[in-house]
């Protein structure tokens, strides 16, 4: 039995001082069942994410607030900011082997009103490790590998921070309950926002955020008794190399060559059939390198596919239609679940401003620890539901 | 002066080892006796072949810039080093570890050659500092 994607819901994003991780965990559910016309006793499966605090046992807890009991599959994700792409993977893969019919995939947290930014990038940089240069935060691991980019090619900073400026003039289109920057921003905005750590300005890194999204899964049959245009998982690949950013092998080569393959080989997919790009994007680096890694262009040439027009929303591959992380949202581990609801949306043909024509194949990627997981799944609109 | 990072607090044994012997000025790499790989970080067993027959082998010092970045927003312990340079390195001896440059940090550059400045470190100071070697 196929499975297929169904519907999404989302909270508001921002500072959502009311709602902590419980509550915006229930209320991804509530928008996710009640888009596809569900309530919790149809759903048999799930897949959470953990919060930000430190908690033994969340799993279980959400299993109660949620009001979804009793399950039959259940789990946690641990992939980072690939978890949820991932997770279409698992959802799918438990419906297809029969231990479970529908299986609901949300991610949410209150990165923003619980920690606040300062403390967020104090606890990642324990991250860091004791065998790393002390003083840097999660940031400046992946500043290392940009300005290896800008050194060892053409590109330069105004292409890279280009990449936040087309986020942000898509998240400026949006409904602003939808996203936390409402604003455009051109390239010398972006520029001129404060130096993280070289060549990355403030506006280059990701946002911290309260927020979060769901979306269904559930056999084609379920699916043809819904209101909804169905969405295909029609590839995926993955690749998990390394914890430390000084021991990923090559900067020239992140597993997302590998897991891009995979997933474009299983879908029989190539690049001028993508019609929407959701790529995680926790740095204006990340997007640029995982550009070229995914073979949209040369290793090297990220810089001028930026430059050229192609990721804007009138584009060839029109990029993170949200915002992404840079503009929409980034609640910390949920972040990832954003790319996957867009594509969703997209492929629906619900995304309203940013709509893409005739959207009917998405490419969604997913970028763990210091682009240490990378996971990709090409998404396609399948044929209409309830007829 | 940057700001000092002592030896960190460790249960485990091959770690300890490791610390102590950049404390004496003599960073290592882990040289494994059954399939002769070098890696880094250290570890118990090694990650090519799970022998936990291997040795800490000092390196030259030299090695060469991968990657970099002026940190000018560093974690709040080194807020008064900002801006910090810190550099991936690639060892001479192969693998690759982190470390900060104290040298003037505009002429660095992917390809710079460095060197481990060892008269830096002590049980007080673990913290890896290179300098820049002329071209």
């Amino acid at each position: 039995m196929g499975a297929v994607l169904i519907g999404y819901g989302e909270t508001s994003v921002g500072a959502t001082p009311d709602s902590g991780y419980e509550e915006l965990n229930v209320e991804a559910t509530r928008e996710a069942l009640r888009d596809v016309g569900l309530g919790p006793g149809d759903v048999d499966g799930l897949i959470a994410t953990a919060p930000f605090r430190n908690e033994r046992f969340p799993l279980p807890r959400l299993v109660e607030r949620l009001g979804l009991a009793p399950l039959r599959f259940a789990e946690l994700t641990g992939l980072g900011g690939a978890s949820h792409v991932n997770s279409i993977e698992r959802a799918t893969t438990a419906i297809e082997s029969g231990r479970a019919e529908t299986v609901l995939v949300v991610a949410a947290d209150a990165l923003r009103s619980e920690f606040g930014p300062s403390t967020v990038v104090e606890e990642l940089a324990d991250a860091v490790g004791p065998f790393e240069e002390p003083a840097n935060i999660v940031p400046s691991l992946y500043a290392h590998v940009a300005n290896w980019h800008l050194d060892t090619f053409d590109t330069t900073r105004r292409q890279l921070a280009e990449i936040a400026a087309i986020e942000h003039e898509h998240a400026s289109l949006q409904r602003p309950d939808r996203v936390q920057r409402t604003e455009a921003k051109s390239v010398d905005d972006v520029l001129d926002s404060p130096t993280v750590a070289t060549p990355l300005t403030a506006d280059q890194c990701a946002l911290i955020s309260d927020g979060g999204a769901a979306f269904v899964v559930t056999t084609e049959a379920n699916a043809a008794t819904v209101d909804r245009t169905p969405v295909e998982l029609a590839g995926f690949g993955a690749r998990h190399t390394h914890d430390h950013v000084s021991q990923l092998p090559s900067f020239e080569e992140t597993g997302a060559v590998e897991a891009g393959r995979a997933a474009m080989n299983e879908a029989d997919v190539d690049h001028d059939e993508v019609d929407v790009l959701e790529l995680y994007d926790c740095f204006t680096i990340t997007v640029l390198r995982i550009l070229e890694d995914l073979g949209f262009c040369d290793l090297g040439d990220g810089g001028e596919l930026v430059e050229s027009g192609a990721l804007r929303l009138d584009g060839k591959w029109p990029l993170n239609t949200h915002g992404g992380a840079l503009a929409q949202a980034h609640p910390g581990m949920p972040s990832g679940i954003f790319h996957v609801t867009e594509a969703i949306r997209q492929l629906q043909g619900r995304a309203e401003a940013t709509q893409v024509d005739d959207a009917s194949t998405a490419l969604v990627h997913g970028n763990g620890g210091v682009f240490s997981t990378q996971s990709v799944a090409v998404l396609e609109r399948g044929g209409s539901g309830a007829d | 002066m940057p700001t000092e990072k002592p030896i960190p607090s460790t249960t485990s044994d091959h770690e300890r080892r490791y610390w102590q012997r950049v404390a004496d000025g003599e960073v290592c790499v882990q040289r494994c006796h059954d399939c002769g790989a070098a890696s880094h970080p250290p570890r118990r067993y090694c990650p090519d072949c799970y022998s936990d027959d291997w040795e800490f082998e000092p390196i030259a010092g030299t090695a060469t810039v991968y990657g970099y970045t002026h940190v000018h927003r560093p974690a709040r312990e080194f807020e008064t080093d900002a801006p910090v340079l810190s550099a991936i390195v690639t060892l001479d001896e192969g693998p690759r570890l982190m470390g900060r440059i104290a040298d003037d940090p505009a002429t660095v550059e992917v390809g710079s050659r460095v060197r481990l400045d060892a008269s830096t470190l002590s049980a007080e100071n673990v913290r890896l500092t290179f300098e820049l070697l002329p071209d």
